[in-house]
């Protein structure tokens, strides 16, 4: 049947339009490459072709491509479908799908080649796009069939658990044979709806993997869910974080309620809101009363008040007073501190702590000290006596010869001697009444450094006739401190008098004394220790007489001491709950150190 | 022995303490029964005394500066010179604790002394052992 003249005509109108406004570049080449005839979809991508080789307008080559597909159309007549990469008009990479179509003539021949190209540019973006998220999304991804087996898993669920694809999911995440009790994938091949819930895995090292699943369907065969895709976020890290957490927050609640401390910690509105059992103990109140309540006036140092106020971060205080729910004050240590949280005043905590049975131990251990000294000064006294006794004795016979043999001269050494001997034991009685006395300090605030000076111009003068050179080493202020002042001039006092004693019992000329006053800073909030010292270049001690420095009666400078000296400057330097200590050696000297730490020293008199 | 005494020569006796009382008490008492009495202050003074002059008895007091009596003791006994020379110690202190063999103690290699006497000492008490010791 033969084609009319009409039908022809409305055939190539419609082949025409065809031609122009299907959605695909369409691209006629001739044997040479060259591009003879292309659609104008063709050259709104790559510009105007006509003429112009196709691997020029395509690909912006000069020559034809390895590979080419339309060469060996043009060799073998097939149809091809081939993916390929450009560069458009503009010079950007432009990704297309051509078929490549032979125009072959009745005798075989083909002088042309259709290219009709698809231009694929967004989509291969979004599926890289889509690639890179599904490999880098900071999750466990997978697609599953309907099997339970994983068809697709991303780089981390690989990493993570190992190989993958082919395999169970419940194999693969949780090392197991069989499905899970409660399987979201399960669910949402059944129901087709997302289903979520938390799961502990094992990865391949055989860590435990705490993650939280979303399943979805992905894609559909008829009316039944074909794949799903599970999404797992890793939570390991979290629970690990709880679970320390956890820990942490017992072990804080064992501290809080087994701490020997009272711990009170209040909002910034002064409402309690932790009140352990020490605090209860302490107070008489208890933490059912006073949780959430106001903290009664008075209960605390005042100093507490101006913390939760926002004007003090912090307040240490060794002597304070805490009253209880009778109205009874007991000694305390009181420090508060402010709480913060994220930088922003949430209230404030005390850490009060009952300082009764430290305070009575303290004093039990100072008049066991004390009696023990006492004990010691009376053993040793005996020796004191027994050298005086001698010398009585001595007085009594060269007397008594001196009568005997009608020898004044006699007769008046005898009486020197006793006279000698009787003053020394009296000297003895007295300073003896003064040791054991126990008067109590009288306490005031005092200038270290005034006091070490006051000593040293008082014995300038007994220096210099000893040819001893006394000097004064200090700083120009140290803080002032409360201390017995004639109790401490009486304790350099003596050290000095010691030294100048010991210089010139030694051998050195031109030897030296030194005081030195000065303050060491406390360490972890306590205040510092303040120290003097008594240094001298004289005989020095041996190891027998530096271990009877305090424990006896003792003396080594003949009828010229009593050996209470050093007694009474420890028992001084103990009253001011200081240490004295002391290093020698024969013929290089002594350093005397009286050590009295801020915190424990005495409370003024007057207060 | 060329430094020793003739048969009739007073015996020499050194005496080391740093009280001048005791030390002129004792020297009287010796003196006035017949011996030659020489002193020290103490314990340096004393060894360099008794090197010197070789005496027949060294009477030692303990508690003294610088150098104490135990520590002289002991420097006599063990020098070969000295070794020999019979020693009286007088202290007001308990002596039996100090012939022990501790850090401080004389120690049981070394002879102990010859005479104990606790101050106060009575001239018969000092006398008779001196005479005990040296006749």
């Amino acid at each position: 049947m033969s084609e009319t003249q009409e039908s022809k005509s409305w055939r190539k109108a419609v082949h025409d339009e065809l031609y122009e406004r299907v959605p695909c570049n369409i691209a006629v080449i001739d044997r040479s490459m060259r591009i003879v005839d292309h659609n104008k979809n063709f050259s709104d991508i790559f510009g105007e072709g006509i003429g112009k080789p196709c691997y020029t307008v395509y690909k912006r080559r000069t020559s034809t491509c390895a590979d080419c597909m339309t060469l060996k159309t043009f060799e073998d007549g097939e149809v091809r479908v081939n993916d390929a990469e450009g560069v458009d008009k503009d010079g950007r990479p432009a990704h297309y799908v051509v078929h490549i179509v032979p125009v072959k003539l009745p005798n075989g021949e083909i002088p042309y080649v259709i290219e009709m190209s698809t231009d694929v540019t967004d989509t291969r973006r979004l599926q890289r796009e889509y690639h890179i998220l599904f490999e880098r999304v900071p999750c466990y991804v997978a697609v599953l069939n309907r099997d339970l087996r994983i068809v697709r898993a991303n780089e981390r669920l690989r990493e993570t658990f190992g190989k993958t694809t082919g395999e169970h999911c419940f194999e693969v995440m949780k090392k197991r044979g069989s499905k899970c009790e409660s399987c979201p994938a399960l669910q949402t091949f059944e129901d087709g709806k997302m289903h979520t819930s938390e799961h502990v895995g094992i990865s391949k090292s055989g860590k435990h993997t705490h993650y939280i699943v979303t399943t979805s369907p992905l894609s559909k065969k008829g009316s039944e869910v074909s794949h799903v895709i599970e999404v797992a976020l890793d939570i390991s890290e979290t629970r690990r974080l709880e679970s320390e957490l956890e820990k942490q927050n017992a072990f804080r609640e064992v501290l809080i309620r087994n701490s020997v401390d009272a711990i009170v910690g209040v909002d910034t509105q002064s409402k309690v809101f932790l009140f352990n059992p020490a605090a209860e103990k302490m107070t008489g109140y208890s933490a059912e009363e006073m949780t959430g309540k106001l903290l009664p006036a008075g209960l605390f140092a005042g100093e507490f008040a101006e913390i939760i106020d926002g004007d003090r971060e912090r307040y240490l205080l060794h002597d304070a007073t805490l009253t209880d729910r009778d109205g009874d004050e007991l000694p305390v240590q009181f420090n508060g501190v402010a709480l913060r949280q994220n930088g922003d005043r949430i209230g404030a905590a005390a850490f009060v702590q009952d300082l009764r049975k430290i305070r009575q131990l303290e004093k039990e251990k100072i008049d066991a000290e004390r009696l023990a000294a006492v004990g010691q000064t009376v053993a040793g006294l005996a020796h004191g006596i027994k050298n005086i006794l001698t010398g009585l004795e001595g007085g009594m016979y060269v007397f008594r010869g001196g009568l005997e043999k009608n020898d004044q001269t006699r007769i008046d050494r005898g009486w020197e001697m006793l006279e000698r001997n009787i003053d020394r034991i009296t000297l003895l009685a007295r300073s003896l009444l003064s040791f054991s006395k126990g008067d109590p300090p009288v306490v005031s605030t005092i200038d270290p450094v005034a006091l070490a000076r006051e000593v040293v111009d008082l014995f300038d003068d007994a220096a210099r006739k000893a040819n001893v050179v006394l000097e004064l080493d200090v700083p120009d202020t140290i803080e002032a401190a409360p201390m017995d002042r004639e109790g401490m001039h009486s304790c350099l006092a003596n050290l000095v008098s010691n030294a100048i004693d010991a210089c010139q019992m030694g051998d050195k000329p031109d030897c030296k004394v030194t005081v030195r006053c000065s303050e060491t800073a406390g360490g972890g909030g306590e205040g510092g220790t303040l120290l003097f010292e008594v240094a001298d270049e004289g005989c020095g001690m041996n190891y027998e007489i530096k271990k009877k420095v305090f424990t006896n009666f003792f003396t080594t400078k003949g009828a010229v001491g009593t050996g209470i000296g050093l007694l009474l400057t420890r028992k001084i330097v103990q009253e001011h709950g200081g240490t004295i200590t002391f290093e020698s050696a024969p013929e290089k000297g002594t350093l005397f150190r009286l050590l009295f730490r801020r915190d424990r020293l005495p409370v003024p008199s007057d207060k | 022995m060329e430094n020793a005494p003739k048969k009739n020569d007073p015996k020499r006796v050194v005496i080391v303490d740093d009280e001048e009382d005791v030390v002129l008490y004792l020297s009287m008492i010796l003196t006035d029964h017949g011996y030659e009495v020489q002193s020290a202050n103490g314990g340096r003074e004393g060894l360099a005394l008794i090197k010197q002059s070789k005496p027949d008895l060294v009477c030692l007091d303990i508690l003294m500066p610088i150098e104490t009596g135990l520590s002289l003791f002991k420097k006599v006994r063990t020098d070969p010179e000295l070794a020999d020379l019979p020693v009286i110690i007088i202290s007001g202190m308990d002596l039996s604790e100090k012939m022990g063999d501790d850090d401080e103690g004389v120690g049981a290699q070394i002879r102990h002394p010859e005479g104990y006497l606790e101050k106060p000492v009575k001239p018969e008490q000092l006398l008779e052992t001196v005479k005990a010791v040296i006749g």
